[in-house]
């Protein structure tokens, strides 16, 4: 398969367009492209303190290792009040990581992804009120999560069955709160609205958004608070 | 009933779209969407309503502007035949410059224009500060650069709000926006007009409760007191013009929004959306366009690091704004997956450009799209790097010590930096360490397990090592690292994972075995540990060990063929040494007399006996000395009872083992330091007394001799000669000031050789070394 996406690469054609032509999926075809540029990156010479002049390549010269788009991570978004959608991509190298670590096929694992319920805690990895643990298809790589309670956070974690009763986190989503649906759950934040109000000069105590985490990080570089 | 007051927003969701790639069909909704939007601007423009809000895709206030588009739209009206209606008039009338009309509205407050994502995209869906910057600001300038007003208001894209938007807003300048009243109703604390009236977000973002609307006879007029708030409403441009008509004809004289004299509440706003379910836009089909986008977005966010030269700052734009599109198109709910795969297809082709530097071709397709659209806080930052870049991975790093590999690991990275090298190291995370720190150009990352608190060690350092890979693969989209340096087991699935994954070569220091420390393996857990370190050692490049016996316990447990082995002494830290108190210990130290130390283990090649013999010798002398000496061993017993035989008790004490504090306390009271050993392939324990300053006097054989140079870093004696080290010992006792001075000497040479710097330089050499071999393979 290789030697006909070198090939149509070398035409100039896009993955899309060479799975087309094959008759296969983007997915295989990047993937046996991206085996296929590994194998004829250049190795790394031994140099002294001055760094490798890049070669000017072109776009259509086997890529390095760096010119591929890292796709590692799971992320969760709210679509509606009580909904909420989960995409993922495990990395080849956690895949191969945990079939050489347990020394087992990845194959041989099944693939399960968990919904952690983590209102007002700052979650461990085991200190979750509930869960719910789904086994998904090996090649699965999106979810939606329906009927979730209002006001709670959630988290979600997509790992590997390593035996029948042990669960092996791969990767962690971001936090999520749902919405409140009625003024009796209003309340629960009382505290930390409270002492947000005082000191603006720290991230509030509530899951927000990952800009907020980002905007006080840079904040406190920048010695703004000297 | 009828004085309510009512404020408007007209939003629309038109697709986004790349106008000048797109086909004939994909473009017909943006033609019909223009006549709607004519009409809605001459109806403004004629009657004597107030102000209403407008919230569309910033993206089309740039479209009508284009010379293109302006000419296909005259074209639509022609084959429409529309050429007589009255909303081509209309557009004739300015030329085809719809930006002009809207300039006026604006001029005479009929309109005001809200800020919105540049693509209109759903911004709870962006994964980084960089690409919501980009979406916020890029809107925003569009509106300042056609229309020459700066917006205050902020339209969410399908009211789809989350905490934390509110202070990127703020950040830009925008003062209020609209969020679901039902969102202010269930504000935590309820706000005391419920969702009747506006509120402060946590970030001071003025938040008007918002009412979807399609009609105005939907509207339900209250009663009472509450009469005399306004109420905000929106409608979709989608509706038809005589819902928009009877709406606008509510409207009241509009209160200049951002302006109110009374203070707000300022409460908690959870996330929020206008429409019933955003669910529609993810499908099979177009999740994994979701996946690659969001991949994308934070490839963007690295990447931006990495920018050196003008050339990629200018390549990086071209990718930011695929991106956009992409991102836009993805939540435009009509999108054909074909165009999608093109943004990515683009994005990726660009993104090798960047990485290699290299100049986009000439006839290289530029889209005459977001023509103004400025990068915000990125530049290119000339690299002077001229140091090679080291991956270190190590479980344990200062303040961290678990056992010796801290140290060492400290100790080696930051004599490697002196040399020239840059050095990354991963580690665990424990007890609320910083997760980066930077100290003398060695860069520290710590990670932890996602199953951090696993009770099964096995599993979790497993996690570790998951961890571990996700960092690497973060530091590589930004550093060219020339190496990967591995310390022991514990890291080793990640060391190997990292070399196979990147094509790098991998060092591994091997500091104890398994076998070693067990004397064999018994159980499972030592069988899988003993597994580990076998891989290790056979994927690694090559693999250092600190010690000749090391050596050999690898060739003989692992089979390890000697030259893959290097042996690089441990450096030894002159500051642990000055930690001893030593009165504490049972030891028969006598402050009276002048104490002649000696230590290792009581078997017949290290001349102990010669040491007794020369002590008996001493006390005919009637010299004020006596004798410590350290160690087990065969012999020990048998030496105690020669000691007894010759009635040298009080000469000398063979004390037997001694802790680590013990030794210490020993090296620092004794006066002088005797080695007298027969046979002796390093002697460690000589370069110890040396580094305390003590006069050594060490026998003429093997490494030791190479250490002591005779009279100038101590003295040498015959080996299996008494006579000749009470020549040696009476020299130094009759001269006190010469053996002060051999004693610093020493101590100069070994801090020379046995340096964190000499570890350094013969680490650096087997780094070269593993690099050329690797290029020639």
């Amino acid at each position: 398969m290789i030697n006909e996406i070198i090939k149509l690469k070398r035409k100039g054609l896009s993955f899309r367009k060479i799975a087309e032509e094959l008759n296969s999926t983007v997915g295989k075809v990047q993937y046996q492209w991206n085996k296929y540029a590994k194998v004829q990156a250049p190795t790394p010479i031994k140099t002294d303190f001055t760094p490798i002049r890049k070669a000017k390549t072109t776009a259509t010269q086997p890529l390095t290792e760096q010119s591929t788009l890292r796709r590692e991570g799971i992320s969760a978004w709210l679509v509606s009040n009580n909904r909420l959608i989960t995409f993922w991509d495990i990395p080849e190298a956690k895949k191969r990581l945990i079939s050489f670590y347990f020394d087992k096929d990845y194959s041989c694992f099944l693939l399960a992804l968990r919904i952690y319920d983590v209102t007002s805690i700052i979650f461990n990895g085991s200190n979750e009120h509930s869960y719910v643990e789904t086994i998904v298809p090996e090649n699965q790589k999106h979810w939606v999560f329906k009927d979730l309670k209002p006001n709670r956070s959630y988290c979600l974690e997509i790992g590997l069955k390593i035996t029948e009763s042990k669960f092996h986190p791969i990767l962690r989503s971001n936090s999520l709160q749902t919405p409140r649906t009625s003024c009796e759950q209003v309340g629960s934040l009382e505290k930390d609205i409270h002492s947000f109000l005082e000191d603006t000069n720290s991230p509030p105590n509530w899951i927000e958004h990952v800009s907020t985490y980002s905007y006080y990080e840079t904040e406190s570089k920048g010695g703004l608070k000297a | 009933m009828i004085n309510q007051n009512f404020q408007l927003v007209i939003h629309s969701n038109i697709p986004c779209l790349d106008f000048f790639n797109s086909r004939d069909e994909e473009k017909l909704p943006l033609f019909s969407f223009t006549e709607d939007f004519i009409s809605l601007l001459m109806l403004l423009e004629v009657n004597h309503f107030h102000r209403v809000h407008l919230g569309i895709i910033p993206l089309y206030y740039e479209l009508i502007n284009h010379p293109t588009f302006k000419n296909e739209m005259h074209i639509y009206f022609q084959e429409k035949e529309r050429t007589t209606s009255d909303t081509y008039m209309y557009w004739e009338k300015y030329n085809g410059n719809l930006s002009i009309p809207i300039r006026k509205l604006i001029e005479c407050e009929k309109i005001e224009l809200l800020a919105a994502p540049v693509t209109f995209v759903n911004l709870p869906f962006l994964s980084t500060s960089n690409g919501l910057e980009h979406q916020i600001k890029t809107g925003i300038s569009i509106i300042e650069d056609f229309f020459l007003v700066k917006p205050k208001g902020f339209w969410f894209p399908n009211g789809s709000y989350t905490p934390g938007l509110d202070l990127s807003l703020m950040s830009e300048g925008i003062e209020y926006s609209f969020i679901h009243h039902q969102t202010i109703h269930y504000a935590d604390p309820t706000p005391v007009k419920l969702g009747r009236g506006p509120v402060y977000s946590p970030h001071g973002l003025i938040m008007y409760p918002i009412e979807v609307i399609t009609n105005a006879a939907e509207i339900k007029f209250e009663d009472g007191e509450s009469c005399a708030d306004t109420r905000y409403l929106c409608i979709s441009m989608a509706e038809s013009l005589d819902n928009q008509m009877s709406l606008l004809g509510k409207v009241s004289p509009s209160e200049t929004l951002s302006k109110l004299n009374t203070e707000l509440e300022k409460v908690h706003l959870c996330s929020s959306f206008l429409s019933e379910d955003l669910s529609g836009s993810f499908n099979y089909e177009s999740s994994p366009f979701w996946s690659e986008s969001h991949f994308i977005e934070k490839d963007l966010e690295n990447l931006k690091e990495k920018i050196v030269t003008d050339n990629q700052l200018a390549i990086y734009r071209e990718m930011m704004k695929e991106w956009m599109l992409l991102v836009g198109v993805l939540s435009s709910k009509t999108n054909s997956t074909l165009s999608l795969q093109d943004y990515i297809d683009r994005y990726n082709e660009l993104r090798s450009y960047f990485i290699a530097d290299s100049k986009l071709p000439s006839g290289f397709f530029n889209r005459p799209i977001l023509e103004n659209f400025l990068l915000f806080n990125i530049f290119s930052r000339p690299s002077n790097e001229r140091q090679e870049k080291i991956l270190m991975l190590t479980w344990e790093y200062p303040p961290n010590i678990v056992g010796g590999l801290s140290r060492h690991v400290h100790g080696l990275s930051k004599a490697l930096s002196n040399l020239g090298y840059e050095i990354h190291i991963i580690t665990t995370q424990v007890n609320d360490l910083p997760n980066y720190e930077e100290d003398h150009g060695v860069h520290v990352y710590r990670v932890k397990p996602l199953n951090e608190k696993d009770p099964d060690f096995l599993s979790w350092v497993g996690g570790l090592n998951l961890s571990m890979v996700e960092k690497a693969m973060e530091l590589l989209v930004t550093h060219d690292f020339k190496m990967i340096h591995a310390h022991d087991w514990l890291v080793g699935a990640a060391g190997l994972t990292i070399k196979e994954e990147m094509n790098l070569p991998l060092l591994a220091t091997i500091h104890a075995t398994e076998h070693g420390r067990n004397d064999g393996i018994y159980t499972e857990m030592q069988k899988f540990i003993h597994n580990k370190e076998r891989s290790l050692i056979n994927g690694a490049d090559k693999v250092i060990i600190c010690s000749e016996f090391m050596r050999e316990e690898l060739m003989k447990v692992f089979r390890v063929s000697e030259d893959k082995l290097a042996m690089i002494p441990n450096g030894i830290d002159e500051s642990e040494n000055h930690l001893v108190s030593s009165d504490c210990f049972d030891l028969p130290i006598d402050k009276n007399r002048k104490m002649i130390f000696s230590i290792g283990r009581m078997v017949k090649e290290k001349g102990f006996d010669t040491l007794i013999q020369a002590a008996e010798k001493m006390r005919d002398l009637k010299s004020d000395v006596y004798f410590i000496v350290a160690g087990k061993g065969p012999l020990l017993e048998e030496y105690r009872r020669r000691v007894f035989e010759t009635r040298l008790s009080e000469q000398v004490y063979f004390v037997g083992f001694v802790t680590d504090e013990q030794r210490q306390a020993l090296l620092n009271y004794c006066h002088i330091a005797v080695f007298p050993s027969r046979y002796e392939p390093f002697g460690i324990v000589a370069l110890e007394s040396m580094l305390y300053s003590k006069p050594t006097i060490v026998s003429n054989v093997g490494g030791l001799k190479g250490i002591v140079q005779h009279q100038k870093t101590g003295l040498l004696m015959e080996p299996d000669c008494s006579e000749s080290l009470v020549e040696q010992l009476s020299f130094l006792i009759h001269n006190e000031d010469v053996a002060r001075d051999l004693g610093e000497k020493g101590k100069r040479i070994v801090e020379r050789l046995f340096s964190w710097q000499r570890v350094a330089e013969e680490t650096k050499r087997v780094f070269e070394e593993t690099l050329i071999n690797k290029s020639i393979l």
